[in-house]
Parts: C-alpha cells; sequence; structure tokens
C-alpha cells in the first residue's frame, strides 16, 4: 500500500477517536459546571452542554480533515511515522486549547451565575441610619 | 465576599433594595441616574433626590447636607454607602457589572478605577458643582 495513504488513515485513526474521548470528557464532566449554573434546571443545562459538544466536534473535525492533506513526498517507513507524529501532535495541542477553553467558559458561567446568587453587601458601609417607613423591596 | 458590617443584627448585610439618592440639579447625576434605572437590576433600585423633603421623610436620621456634595446610597436595612463606595454598590446591584463591583470591591481591577476616576475628574471639572 501507498505509504501516504497508510499515513492519511493511521492519522484518521489516531485523531477521530481524539477528538471523540475528548469531546465526551468535555460533555460529561461540563454538565455539572452547567447545572450548577443553571440553578439545578438539568434540562436547560444539557440543552446547552449539547450544544456546545456539537460546536467543539465541528470545530475539531473540521480542521483535523483540512490539516490531514499533505505535500511532502513519503519514502519509508520513518518519514512517515515523522509526519504522522507532527500532525498529530499539533492536532492534540490544539485540541487542548479549544477544550482548556471550554472548560474557562462553563467555570465563568458558573462563577456568574454564583455572584448573582450573592445577597449580602460586598463593602462595609460608612455608617448606619434609621428608615422613617420601610423601602420598597 | 460578605463584608464586615458594624452592626449586632447580621442580617442587616441583607440587600433587598437599594435607594439613591443623586443630585437632581446635576445632569450627568440625572442622566446616571436614568441610566441605573433602565438596567436590568438583581436588587431593584429606587431614586430619590438628594437632600429633598422625600429623602428627609424617609431618611430622617441622615445628615442631608452632605448628600448633595457625595452621591449617598442607603439599603433597605439602613446601611450608608458614600462616593466611590456607593457606586460600587450600585454596579453590584446591576445584572451585567456585579462581577464588576465584586472585583472593585475586593480591590482587584484598580487599572480600570484609576481610568474611571481620570474620566470622573474630567467630568467635574466642565461645570457643575456636583462631585458625583
Amino acid at each position: 500500500m501507498d505509504l501516504k495513504l497508510l499515513s492519511y488513515l493511521l492519522y484518521l485513526a489516531v485523531v477521530v477517536p481524539l477528538v471523540i474521548v475528548v469531546a465526551r470528557t468535555l460533555a460529561t464532566n461540563g454538565r455539572v459546571f452547567l447545572q450548577d449554573a443553571f440553578d439545578g434546571q438539568a434540562e436547560l443545562a444539557d440543552a446547552v452542554n449539547k450544544l456546545l459538544v456539537v460546536g467543539f466536534y465541528l470545530l475539531n473535525l473540521g480542521w483535523a480533515a483540512l490539516f490531514m492533506a499533505n505535500s511532502r513526498t513519503i519514502d519509508d517507513g520513518q518519514e512517515m511515522l515523522e509526519v504522522l507524529t507532527t500532525r498529530v501532535g499539533v492536532v492534540a495541542l490544539i485540541l487542548g486549547v479549544v477544550h482548556m477553553a471550554n472548560v474557562w467558559v462553563f467555570n465563568r458561567v458558573r462563577r456568574r451565575a454564583a455572584e448573582r446568587r450573592i445577597v449580602t453587601v460586598p463593602l462595609p458601609p460608612a455608617e448606619m441610619t434609621t428608615m422613617a417607613y420601610p423601602a420598597p423591596r | 465576599m460578605s463584608a464586615s458590617v458594624p452592626s449586632v443584627d447580621p442580617t442587616a448585610a441583607v440587600v433587598g433594595s437599594l435607594t439613591v439618592l443623586y443630585d437632581e440639579r446635576c445632569t450627568v447625576c440625572r442622566r446616571t441616574a436614568a441610566w441605573l434605572a433602565a438596567q436590568d437590576q438583581l436588587v431593584p433600585l429606587a431614586f430619590v433626590p438628594a437632600a429633598s423633603s422625600a429623602a428627609r421623610e424617609r431618611f430622617p436620621a441622615l445628615d442631608h447636607s452632605s448628600t448633595l456634595g457625595v452621591v449617598t446610597v442607603v439599603t433597605d436595612r439602613g446601611l450608608v454607602y458614600r462616593g466611590e463606595h456607593a457606586w460600587v454598590m450600585c454596579l453590584w446591584c446591576l445584572t451585567a457589572t456585579r462581577s464588576l463591583a465584586l472585583d472593585l470591591a475586593e480591590g482587584r481591577r484598580s487599572m480600570s478605577l484609576r481610568v474611571v476616576r481620570g474620566i470622573v475628574e474630567m467630568l467635574r471639572s466642565e461645570g457643575d458643582a456636583c462631585t458625583l
């Protein structure tokens, strides 16, 4: 078999499962963050989670597919492995960056929600005063 | 962070609503009050002209002469904030700026605070007597 075709097949065999594993990790663990952010509304959290994961799949599979083709001629097995590992390495690094960005988004959503739940003052007052009648609630 | 409050009653730190005493004679203050009122609020804001009879009626124990010079806000449990702290309290009440207010209250974002101070300084020199 042509070494180039073999390198493409191996590339796909590594990259596609890698994207799936990372996306699944994101989906199962992100769910916990989102449920907290949406005050335990499981359905809404799952919907947002699914939308994010679909975006993750499209982005990464799309980019990995575009990145597969390679104009370099491959003469032996060593060269093929070099090309393959370089490509897989780049894909893994970018997957890592996108994954971290996703975790950051999850955490920010969760933190914002926690901040909105605070009911006590963030600062000590200058003084206390009395009121003639209660202010509107 | 829930700050320590000089009060025996710990529930005094809970904010149900915030009354903003703004200077009705100053354009910037009126516009700012209108802007605040139009924002999405986590804690409802009420606006009362500073040193007005309505303000004196609502807060009989407050020193009203000082509220014309410095923006003053009062929580529904009677906690009083002036100047920059009053601003942070207003931002804390809005949905969009709660994170920012918590950052400011905890001393983060001091750079952006300095920028805002500079802008306020510029606005102030434009003629209005009010010190925001």
